[in-house]
């Protein structure tokens, strides 16, 4: 049976507009002290020596801690998820410009901020690369000795026969495709509170995993399960800059090296120091038919890990599997590998390992188009995946809508008849793009219902309510799922002493793998009260309903008996069962010569199209309409659906127009809010539209929705752009300047 | 990062914030709106020993005509500016860039003539009173003086405001006769500093063309003056040669560097096409009024 899930608006909207809510920023410790951080001024060095003496014995000071003195701690100096290479602070050398190098504890902030400008590093500086196709030379710098030519995850996809398919295809076209480093930027910055209590370690933490923070902590320090206290509150936005652990190790240390709890909140120019986006290079060839089919398709990908591994090991074959579109190829060649490099470490972002593969596709789509004389709109249909079709990946595709999300959006640009006429030095165009992206696999979400005697319902679980509404989300399946009214559902704020494991709160997976754990613990609820009401239901016929906080035979509805009753009877203060979502196979099942597999549990699919004004004399570039569509699957909340297709719009506007973190000499020359700007209220379309395409099918899958038109933006606007200039643009983002000079440099070629 | 240490003052009348101005304007800094001067000492960019906030002084905080002139007092803010209906008509260049300047939230407190204190190369006001011929009351604890915005402005960051002044108006002379202007501004997203800014005005005396204005923002140390542009358009006809022409030599006039905002050569072009793109507009509301 397929439950109604009421919509409700989020239900903390008025504390968040007011600032109510409680976020990790806003917590204080009894008696904790303030934690200030020393960062290397040099992108890649030997540390000579740390002088901290002075700074010990500044005012206020507690502690002071280097990567040497790590070890007096006992500690575990190095963390991270997939490769075990970063230090807490730096040990005898420096990868990136802003690395953590020492840290000050003092009384307060100003105290900590004064002293820590009294530690004196001596660097002996080394060569150093910040491009990753430089870093794959054998001239480049080894960042880190165990990682030949800078090797930070390599991948391969063989598909089909590449050589047959250039043979079959009619013409091959040749492109590479940029996109730079760039920042997430939430108005959060990181933050972390820390402290030992009694001998559990308590770390309250604004961080997207904290099961991940967990696992990390765990090690650093080698305590088990149940000295370790990991808690969340609500985030200031994350998109994947809090994923992971980040400052937590550090933030422990810390407290440790003190003795008394401390708080560290990064600066806005730390925060661009802790994670930014993968930059790309994409060289793409592809042989088509003169009727548009694709038949083969090569992809060289080359990301950029900055300094340490972070995500980017498995990130780079996640790539490889979304690297050749939501597109039906029989023969297709991926090679994608991340490289280390001296840059500040990136990982997730929203759109992750997509949208730099979607701007090289999309846009190669188009030019296909034009030089075949085939409509864009019309070759992507005859070329998109449908339900069966296989996989470059072997798998067979389920659940498949880009047909319908193509026919949505370009209804939506193109349905008011032909473009009005720009103004005089304008041109006007329309634009589409459409993507796929596999999430998370295989990944956990467990969750524990508590059912209490007077009715009201607990759901303990660790997915993090970072402004995208998950929680009011899961809310609304919690109600739909059990029957309990959702007046009588809290949801607390995650705490790893209550709530059961969850992987991490990102990949768009929240409200498909925590929703489907909850599903299993109100299907053992249901179970517990079913046996409960046993003598209550004289009658067995008609289904057994569970509505508003009751349980009854369809048939016999009068005879309804509320759940508080059937525990007050019994005599149970409580009934507690737990749910477990598990999916199996993902990136480290696939062949790893070929890269079959399955590779994810589901696809997520979103499409977009623009139509934008180009002012010919300055280049820049107005986006008038946009529409998004994504598959969800079913839709559980349609306005939060909407805010996120709208959102990843707005967020993914700044890296197609204006984002970038530039360096210079291998420092970053603009982590600042003045220099590095990311787009307002002020700065969307005029006009902005959205839709989700549902499923047919009974009782479908539940689609996340948190990223799926936010790859396509940038492609989506470079193809309106080569529909009204004929330029194209290979490089984002698409400053007036790069446009400007395409637009120069095709008058002076003509 | 924290402020150095200052000491604060929020004097209740001018004549008390020019006597502590007097003894110790080496010291201070004058704080109006604070949208420039807050993050300077947040930054450590400036390290005063003394704020001197003229935010509880009254009387200057008005937006009014007389005797010929807009006299824009010291206090009134960019919000006043975009507010009042009355500058559409007869200063269009004032009301084309009012808009224009920052975000809404620094607006509400950023003051125009805090703007021409702090003399940002990329600040909007500089060039709008500069192609409007605008001057700067300044006084002092022994008396007023008048200086004309194009000496006002020095250098980056620099005015010929002496320590122990504070700027009471601004006076814009009202434009005579058949005149236009505007104000185009390319910035990166909205709020964002000027990439490139140009401010024009034109007056138009029997056809042809009587005093024209064009200053440049964020293409040079300070706001500039493109002088030669001017003279090129002073009596001549207002014929698109002409007006290219003028466009080339403010171009000629740019001294702009490359940084993240776009290169040197870019915003030079950008200056010549916004340039012709102001004068075509002045002409048109200048025929118009």
């Amino acid at each position: 049976m397929s439950e109604t899930f009421a919509d409700i608006p989020m239900i903390d909207a008025r504390e968040r507009v007011t600032g109510a809510i409680p976020m990790t920023i806003d917590q204080a410790m009894p008696g904790m002290a303030h934690v200030k951080v020393v960062r290397s001024p040099v992108p890649h060095g030997l540390i000579r020596s740390i002088e901290t003496s002075e700074a010990a014995r500044m005012p206020g000071v507690r502690a002071v801690l280097t990567g040497a003195s790590l070890a007096e701690l006992g500690v575990d100096p190095y963390y991270g998820g997939l490769r075990n290479d970063q230090p807490v602070l730096a040990i005898d050398k420096v990868r990136h410009e802003g690395e953590a190098v020492a840290l000050v504890v003092a009384d307060t902030e100003a105290q900590a901020e004064e002293a820590a400008g009294w530690i004196d590093v001596d660097f002996e500086e080394l060569p150093f690369v910040t491009d990753a196709r430089e870093a794959m030379t054998p001239e480049a710098p080894p960042i880190h000795d165990e990682w030949p030519d800078n090797d930070c995850g390599t991948w391969r996809l063989r598909h089909g026969d590449i050589e047959t398919g250039w043979a079959l295809a009619d013409r091959v076209y040749e492109a590479e495709y940029t996109s730079p480093p760039a920042s997430h930027v939430p108005m959060e910055p990181h933050v972390a509170l820390a402290r030992f209590e009694g001998d559990v370690l308590e770390v309250w933490t604004a961080a997207q995993a904290p099961y991940m923070v967990h696992t990390a902590l765990k090690k650093t320090f080698g305590l088990p399960d149940e000295r370790l206290r990991i808690k969340t509150f609500n985030l200031g936005g994350g998109y994947g800059a809090k994923g992971g652990v980040k400052i937590e190790p550090l933030v422990a240390c810390a407290a440790l090296a003190a003795g008394c709890p401390v708080r560290l909140v990064l600066t806005r120019p730390e925060v661009f120091n802790t994670l930014g986006k993968h930059a790309a290079h994409i060289a793409l060839r592809t042989g088509v038919k003169t009727d548009g089919t694709i038949v083969a398709r090569r992809v060289r990908a080359v990301f950029n890990a900055g300094a340490y591994a972070v995500s980017s090991p498995l990130g780079a074959g996640q790539a490889m599997t979304r690297a050749s579109g939501p597109y039906r190829i029989p023969h297709v060649w991926i090679d994608s590998t991340a490289r280390y490099t001296n840059t500040v470490p990136t990982g997730p972002f929203r759109g992750a390992m997509t949208s730099q593969l979607c701007w090289a596709y999309e846009q190669q789509m188009d030019d296909i188009a034009h030089d075949l004389g085939i409509d864009p709109i019309e070759i992507r249909r005859r070329n998109l995946l449908s339900d069966g079709d296989e996989f470059i990946t072997g798998e067979k595709m389920h659940d498949v809508h880009f047909d319908e999300l193509l026919d949505d959006v370009t209804e939506a640009i193109w349905s008011r008849g032909p473009a009005d006429p720009a103004p005089a030095g304008r041109a006007r165009g329309r634009g589409v793009a459409v993507m796929i992206k596999s999430t998370l696999t295989p990944s956990r979400s467990e969750a524990r219902l508590r059912l209490d005697d007077d009715g009201m319902l607990t759901a303990f679980c660790a997915t993090v309510e970072m402004g995208q509404g998950a929680g009011t989300t899961l809310m609304q399946m919690t109600a739909a799922y059990t029957g309990v009214p959702i007046e009588r559902i809290t949801i607390p704020l995650p705490d790893t002493f209550q709530a059961p494991f969850d992987t991490t709160t990102a990949s768009s997976r929240a409200t498909f793998s925590m929703g489907a754990a909850i599903k299993d613990a109100a299907r053992k609820l249901k179970d517990e009260l079913a046996g409960l009401a046993e003598e209550h239901l004289t009658t067995t016929a008609g289904e057994l309903r569970f509505e508003g906080g009751t349980v009854f035979r369809a048939a016999a509805p009068e005879r309804a008996v509320s759940y508080a009753d059937l525990l007050r009877e019994a005599e149970l203060p409580a009934l507690e069962v737990e749910g477990v979502f598990q999916s199996e196979g993902g990136m480290a099942t696939l062949d790893p010569e070929t890269g079959q597999g399955q590779a994810s549990v589901h696809w997520h699919e979103g499409a977009v199209a623009v139509e934008i004004e180009v002012d010919l004399q300055t280049g820049k570039i107005e986006v008038l309409n946009c529409h998004g569509a994504c598959y969800a699957g079913r839709v559980i909340s349609p306005t939060r659906v909407r805010q996120q297709n709208e959102g990843n719009i707005i967020f993914g506007l700044g890296q197609a127009l204006f984002e970038e973190l530039v360096y210079d000499s291998g420092q970053l020359v603009n982590p600042n809010l003045s220099d590095y700007m990311i787009p307002s209220i002020l700065d969307i379309p005029k006009r902005l539209t959205s839709s989700a395409v549902e499923s047919l099918e009974p009782d479908p899958d539940v689609h996340g929705v948190g990223e799926m038109t936010i790859p396509c933006i940038a492609p989506a606007i470079g193809n309106a752009l080569f529909a009204a200039t004929g330029v194209r643009i290979h490089d984002l983002p698409m400053t007036p300047e790069r446009v400007l000079r395409a637009l120069r440099a095709r008058e002076e070629a003509s | 990062m924290f402020p150095s240490r200052f000491e604060y003052v929020a004097p209740r009348s001018l004549e008390e914030a020019l006597s502590t101005l007097a003894g110790r304007g080496d010291e201070a800094k004058v704080l109006a709106g604070g949208q420039s001067l807050i993050p300077l000492l947040k930054l450590r960019f400036a390290s005063p020993a003394l704020i001197v906030d003229l935010n509880r002084v009254p009387g200057l905080s008005y937006l009014e005509e007389s005797d010929g002139h807009l006299r824009i007092g010291a206090l009134a803010r960019n919000r006043d500016v975009v507010a009042s209906q009355t500058l559409e008509a007869g200063y269009p260049t004032i009301a084309a860039a009012a808009p224009l300047v920052s975000d809404p939230i620094v607006r509400n407190l950023g003051t125009v003539a805090g703007s021409l204190a702090h003399a940002d190369p990329a600040g909007d006001w500089g060039s709008v009173m500069l192609a409007l011929g605008a001057e700067v009351t300044v006084r002092s604890a022994s008396g007023d003086r008048t200086i004309p915005v194009a000496d006002f402005l020095v250098d980056t960051f620099t005015t010929s405001l002496e320590p122990t002044e504070v700027i009471t108006e601004i006076r814009v002379p009202k434009p005579e006769g058949s005149s236009g202007g505007t104000y185009l501004k390319l910035e990166r997203k909205v709020g964002d500093f000027a990439t490139v800014a140009v401010a024009v005005q034109l007056a138009l005396d029997d056809g042809r063309i009587g005093r024209a204005g064009i200053a440049l923002t964020a293409v040079g140390p300070k706001n500039i003056q493109a002088i030669d542009a001017e003279r090129s358009l002073a009596g001549a006809e207002p014929t698109p040669e002409s007006f290219q022409e003028a466009a080339r030599l403010a171009a000629d006039a740019a001294s702009p560097i490359s940084d993240v905002r776009g290169s040197a050569d870019y915003k030079r072009a950008v200056v010549r096409t916004f340039v012709q793109r102001g004068l075509d507009r002045a002409l048109e509301l200048a025929r118009a009024s």
